[in-house]
């Protein structure tokens, strides 16, 4: 395992990425390490489009399910700022559910009370692009299979829906648990997916 | 009307349906796109069906029968997916044998019975329409699968070889047009007006337009030039299409299918020229286009022959398309040519000239003579690019994004000046601080000396060292004049360098304004270009309306040509520019009302000057702007709508109850023909056209209009005339909007929806209730003033005016919080201000929190991805002050959405009507899944709920579940049939009520004679014309007596 510099650094890679020095770049597939609600999780980076430093500004839907916050503009893109906690915690049905949120169901990272303005990881296909929020966003992390961590109910997989887009545990340094390594693009298309269904629905 | 009269009315009517028909059999066959294939059957089986009822009413028995089973099969092959469903079962065959049978009908000047061998022909095309025929074993007829080739007009018919010699033997298969002139002149006879007749030379059964026995020339003159222009157009490209299917059949000469689309072009080609009157362009179509279809099902000639041939064609039409340009026609060579190239093709006759064509290796090829001929027509003024729409739209989105990047800069730019100007302050503050400082403390020689004493030890730490004793330099700088040297203090440096920064911020300040001033004008030089290249964008969009206005006319008079009708065509407003994805969505729904209006607007000549009118009626296109929207009527003299005859329909077909009937207002009333289900041509008109219908209806009209984001609105007054009123906004990528803020949100507003905006004191502001059935939203009524644009009825202001002396001052209105209708929370104490729109012609108060301080402004508006799309929303605008989106809502829809179910009976037009009260249930019982879904169709849009069964056993699964109020019964079904079914319901107690109406192609006595004896309440034979059906269960579900 190896940490590449601070968060502000791994924003900066992710926003603006760039082709990887192959003969610096440590051996191991990289992450990026960030935060849903209290858990850690680890998203390829190759899955990244870009990581937004605050969550950006955005309009409300209406007649939309409380997890979708709204969408916003970026660049030529109208994209929607998804609230994947909620769809984590209960599964792809919880989409239909509209009352769902994530403060029912996740603290903050930081805990309750902790005012920390919330981040957005813009992920998906080229066409399909979807803002998930993220609590935190950590640093980007060349992972090794030996890296790897057996999980238990703790660490999250106790949450059945959640347990269907872990993929593997991995020690991070300075945490005190395995951080969930997510396969993002599985859960940007049950998202995806359940926007769908809501326009059929309206 | 005289017998006369009807019997020309009978033959236009049937000319005009088996045109319809066969359009939908040909383009079936090659041109119709996979998801309009259902729509044109339905179509198609509906043309069938009115032809067969047609039939019917004149007693022409094997009419009806072919036309009755051509429907059927219609409707059959709504399930198949072959590229030409009527192919091989006989449908080329039936409409041969119709258009036989009414050119015999106008020969006789009757309508007579079928002798023997026309009933057995008849007999036989039905049953191969049927499908029956596939089946049956061989006879000593049939007994060649491949019919001879002088039978090639029916090359995969299924009719035997004795029916086909039958069809063979009849004297002509077209439409003969001759006859249509005859008519058209019995008709002038009548009137003594003149009218438009028929006449061509391609003995096609296309319409016509022209001056009877005039000649060509005389025609030609009296056709507006633009008609002309368009047909030269349309055929140039399509002579292009020709090029390039060549090439195609160059490639593979072996594919049917680019054969039957050349022959499809050179149809569509024909029928155009022939309209136009150009007969000699029409008959070189006409000997393409059999050229064509001969070589689909039989090669007289070798390939590169034929290939020379087509080449040879194309040249020929090429310089017929030049000679209609300078509306000449042809020259006779040219047309000669043609029909001795087609016997070339055709039959092999001098096929030696040809193939020494063929044999030219350097023989240019197909498309090379195509390509020639286009340049030399194409000048570089006529240069026209075709772009994609979805380019452009992509272009739109890209300034759109480019608007919102220059938002954000002009933020950012705004801080940059606000703390520029704190700069310039600071600056100020800190000039000002030195220049206090300096003042305080001087510079002078006491100073220095008093500071440090008067002996030379200030000097000396000045110089560097302050612990230097006395020296004798020292004593001598000692005796220098205090004005020979100059002495600063700590104080002073530091003075004297804070001067020193003060210049140089100074002059940073200076540069960092130049460069920011020349920034500014940059930018504002960037935001001038931006702005130009959006207006050159949406110009690039915008289309006149003139461009639709030449096929209107030729609508209304072919359509008034054919139906014996007289109409004068007026356009206004051909200037009128307007998005060019909003006019073409508008041309087919204008086509339509235009054909509607001549063909159930515009009266019989004869009726006409039987009411005093002009026999020549008035139709017209006019389009005017209104602002952001354009406003477009279409119109016509006739004899206008019945709109009581609409309200029986309506409540007929249980749009609309009786009780709410009562309180509808005329323009109500008469926006119940936008709505499914209730017919214009029965109800409104007592007339039935083939030809209007055979297009999109009403209900598609305003649904088109409602999806552009317009509005459509009727006023008729029986004997007078119909006027169709269309709003739409002029482009749909930019709009006027209005901003207002609910909920904590921005939302844009389409400013021609909105009468006025205004502020909501408290006081005028009272809470009435919280709808029950519609969670969260609140109703108010809110105290409006009066004035032109809230007047709710100007003409009932009026009368109070005149009555009380006085307008009233103000008057309440239902008011809603604009984001409960949105699904929004809102806090009623920051709803200070309001927006009114006028929803079903009542005027309602939107309640916001604010009205944009920025006047209206025209606002870049994109749609929203698809999953994200609400109803509610028309799309996202952009926000120029600072880059962000707002969501444009239409106020009609959330209204619509949240207060259905409400007090208000009728919806938007276009939008979809529902039913209060639940509809009952039949069960359709069959083994055939296509009458099932048929049979659903039907009864659905005539508002019945439906279940379905395959079987009597699956029925009584499903009668376990939900007992349905009528069950829809077929008699042969496996494993339990419907007599057995019919058996156990009518001796199960549970069933007693279920009404059980039989429909069975069995139309023997003997079965309807069971059926009724086992407990059948109504018993029908396929194929069963809707009206039956649907009369039929009406009656069923109110009486207790059988059908």
């Amino acid at each position: 395992m190896d940490a590449q510099g601070d968060g502000a650094r791994a924003l900066d890679e992710v926003a603006a990425p760039t082709a990887p020095d192959a003969s610096a770049a440590p051996p191991g597939e990289q992450f990026l390490l960030f935060w849903l609600g209290a858990w850690p999780c680890l998203a390829p980076l190759a899955e990244m489009r870009e990581a937004l430093p605050q969550a950006p500004r955005h309009v409300a839907l209406p007649f939309s399910p409380r997890w979708l916050w709204g969408i916003f503009p970026l660049r030529t893109d109208i994209v929607a700022l998804v609230d994947p906690v909620p769809i984590l915690m209960y599964g792809p049905d919880a989409a239909r559910d509209a009352d769902v949120t994530r403060r029912a169901v996740a603290p903050p990272a930081g805990g309750f009370g902790q005012a920390e303005p919330l981040r957005a990881l813009v992920v998906g296909e080229e066409d399909h692009p979807l803002a998930l929020l993220a609590d935190r966003i950590g640093d980007i992390y060349a992972l090794r299979p030996e890296d790897q961590r057996p999980l238990d109910d703790d660490d999250g997989l106790g949450v059945a829906p959640l347990s269907r887009y872990v993929t593997a545990g991995y020690a991070v340094a300075g945490l005190e648990r395995p951080a969930l390594a997510l396969c993002v693009s599985r859960l940007a298309e049950d998202l995806l997916a359940a926007l769908e269904e809501r326009v059929d629905d309206e | 009307m005289s017998e006369e009269t009807v019997f020309s009315r009978f033959l236009f009517e049937l000319r005009t349906l088996i045109t319809a028909i066969e359009s939908h059999v040909v383009s079936l066959g090659v041109a119709t796109p996979e998801e309009r294939r259902p729509q044109a059957l339905r179509e198609m089986a509906r043309l069938a069906n009115a032809t067969a009822a047609l039939a019917q009413a004149f007693e022409v028995e094997d009419l009806r029968v072919v036309a009755e089973a051509l429907a059927q099969a219609a409707s059959d092959a709504v399930e198949t997916s072959e590229a030409d469903p009527f192919a091989p079962i006989g449908a080329h065959d039936a409409l041969t044998y119709m258009k036989w049978r009414i050119e015999s009908f106008a020969d006789h000047g009757q309508a007579p019975a079928p002798d023997e061998r026309e009933w057995r022909l008849a007999r036989r095309l039905e049953r191969a329409l049927r499908g029956e025929l596939l089946d049956a074993a061989p006879s000593a007829s049939d007994t060649m699968t491949a019919p001879p080739e002088e039978f090639a007009f029916a090359p995969t018919s299924e009719l035997t070889l004795e029916d086909l010699a039958l069809l063979q033997s009849f004297p002509s298969a077209s439409l003969r047009p001759r006859d249509a002139a005859a008519d058209a002149r019995q008709v002038a006879r009548v009137t003594g007006a003149p009218i438009f007749t028929a006449r061509t030379e391609s003995g096609d059964d296309v319409p016509v337009y022209g001056g009877g026995a005039q000649t060509s020339d005389d025609n030609l003159d009296e056709l507006p030039p633009e008609l002309r222009r368009v047909f030269t157009r349309e055929s140039a490209v399509d002579v292009r299409a020709l090029g390039k299917l060549m090439l195609e059949f160059e490639q593979r000469p072996d594919a049917t299918e680019t054969l039957a689309s050349m022959a499809f072009i050179a149809h569509k080609m024909k029928g155009a020229a022939s309209t136009m009157a150009f007969s000699g362009f029409a008959r070189i179509a006409d000997a393409f286009e059999a050229t064509a279809k001969t070589r689909q099902s039989r090669r007289a000639t070798t390939d590169s022959v034929f290939l020379a041939g087509l080449a040879r064609f194309l040249d020929l039409f090429e310089r017929a398309l030049a000679a209609a340009e300078d509306l000449e026609e042809p020259a006779p060579a040219l047309i000669e040519e043609a029909e001795a190239l087609r016997d070339e093709l055709t039959r092999g006759q001098g096929a030696s000239s040809l193939a020494s064509d063929a044999s030219q290796a350097s023989a240019p090829t197909p498309a090379g003579q195509s390509a020639s001929g286009m340049r030399r027509r194409l000048s570089e003024d006529d240069l026209v690019l075709r772009v994609e729409a979805r380019k452009l739209d992509t272009l739109m989105n890209q300034l759109s994004a480019l608007a919102a990047n220059r938002g954000a800069m002009a933020r950012n730019r705004g801080e940059i000046g606000r703390v520029q100007e704190e700069m310039r302050e600071t600056l100020l503050r800190l000039r000002e601080k030195s220049a206090q400082i300096s003042d305080t403390h001087p510079l002078t020689f006491d100073n220095l000396f008093s500071a440090r004493g008067s002996d030379a030890s200030g000097v000396a730490a000045l110089d560097g060292d302050p612990a230097t004793p006395a020296t004798p330099s020292g004593a001598l700088r000692a005796s220098w004049s205090a004005l020979e040297m100059e002495r600063y203090t700590d104080i002073d440096s530091a003075l004297r360098a804070l001067a020193e920064v003060v210049a140089d911020v100074s002059a940073d300040y200076g540069v960092l304004t130049a460069s920011l001033d020349r920034l500014s004008q940059l930018t504002e030089t960037q935001e001038a270009l931006t702005r130009d290249i959006q207006e050159v964008a949406m110009d690039m969009r915008l289309a006149r309306m003139g461009e639709i206005t030449p096929r209107a006319r030729l609508a209304a008079l072919v359509a008034a040509k054919n139906l014996g009708k007289l109409a004068d065509f007026d356009a206004r407003g051909d200037e009128i520019e307007i998005d060019r994805s909003v006019l073409e969505a508008l041309e087919d729904p204008l086509i339509q009302l235009m054909r509607n209006a001549v063909a159930h607007g515009i009266e019989l000549p004869l009726e006409r000057t039987e009411a005093g009118k002009p026999a020549r009626g008035k139709v017209w296109l006019h389009a005017h702007s209104a602002g952001s929207s354009i406003v477009i009527e279409v119109g016509d003299d006739g004899r206008g709508i019945n709109a009581n005859l609409l309200i029986g329909a309506a409540i007929g077909a249980r749009l609309i109850s009786a009780e709410d009937a009562r309180d509808l207002t005329t323009e109500q009333a008469l926006s119940l023909m936008f709505h499914l289900g209730v017919s214009t041509s029965g109800a409104a008109s007592g007339y039935v056209g083939a030809l209007a219908g055979s297009g999109i209806g009403l209900a598609d009209v305003a649904h088109t209009i409602h999806t552009l984001k317009g509005s459509i609105t009727v006023q008729s007054e029986v004997g007078k005339g119909t006027t169709f009123r269309i709003r739409v906004p002029v482009s749909l990528s930019m709009q006027p909007v209005l901003e207002v803020s609910a909920g904590g949100q921005v939302f844009a507003l389409p400013f021609n929806m909105v009468q006025s905006t205004g502020i909501v004191p408290a006081e005028r502001l009272t809470e009435r209730r919280t709808m029950d059935d519609v969670r969260g939203v609140r109703e108010w009524r809110v105290l409006v003033d009066s004035t032109p644009e809230t007047t709710p009825d100007p003409e009932q202001a009026a009368a109070e005016e005149e009555r009380d002396g006085a307008a009233p001052a103000s008057f309440e209105v239902p008011a809603f919080a604009f984001a409960e209708l949105l699904g929004f929370e809102q806090d009623a104490e920051k709803l200070r201000r309001m927006a009114l729109v006028r929803w079903q012609g009542e005027l309602v108060a939107l309640l916001v929190e604010s009205v944009g301080d920025a006047d209206v402004r025209e606002a870049a508006v994109r749609p929203l991805p698809r999953r994200y799309e609400r109803r509610v929303v028309r799309g996202v605008v952009v926000r120029p002050e600072d880059g962000d989106v707002a969501l444009l809502i239409d106020p009609h829809e959330a209204l619509a959405r949240r207060l259905s179910g409400g007090q208000v009976t009728l919806r938007p037009a276009g939008a979809p009507i529902e039913r209060g009260a639940p509809s009952p249930t039949v069960l359709i019982v069959d083994d055939s899944v296509t009458i099932r879904r048929s049979l659903e169709q039907m009864l659905t849009a005539a508002g019945f709920a439906t279940s379905q069964a395959s079987d009597g056993r699956e029925a009584l699964e499903v009668m376990e579940k939900a007992l349905p109020a009528v069950v829809v019964l077929d008699v042969e079904m496996p494993r339990l049939s419907g007599f057995e079914l019919l058996t156990i319901m009518r001796s199960s107690p549970q069933y007693q009520q279920v009404r059980v109406a039989m429909l069975t192609t069995r139309a023997a006595d003997k079965h309807r004679d069971y059926a009724l004896a086992l407990g059948a309440d109504a018993y029908l034979v396929k194929p069963c014309p809707q009206e039956t059906l649907v009369e039929t269960i009406r009656r069923l579900l109110t009486t207790s007596e059988p059908a």
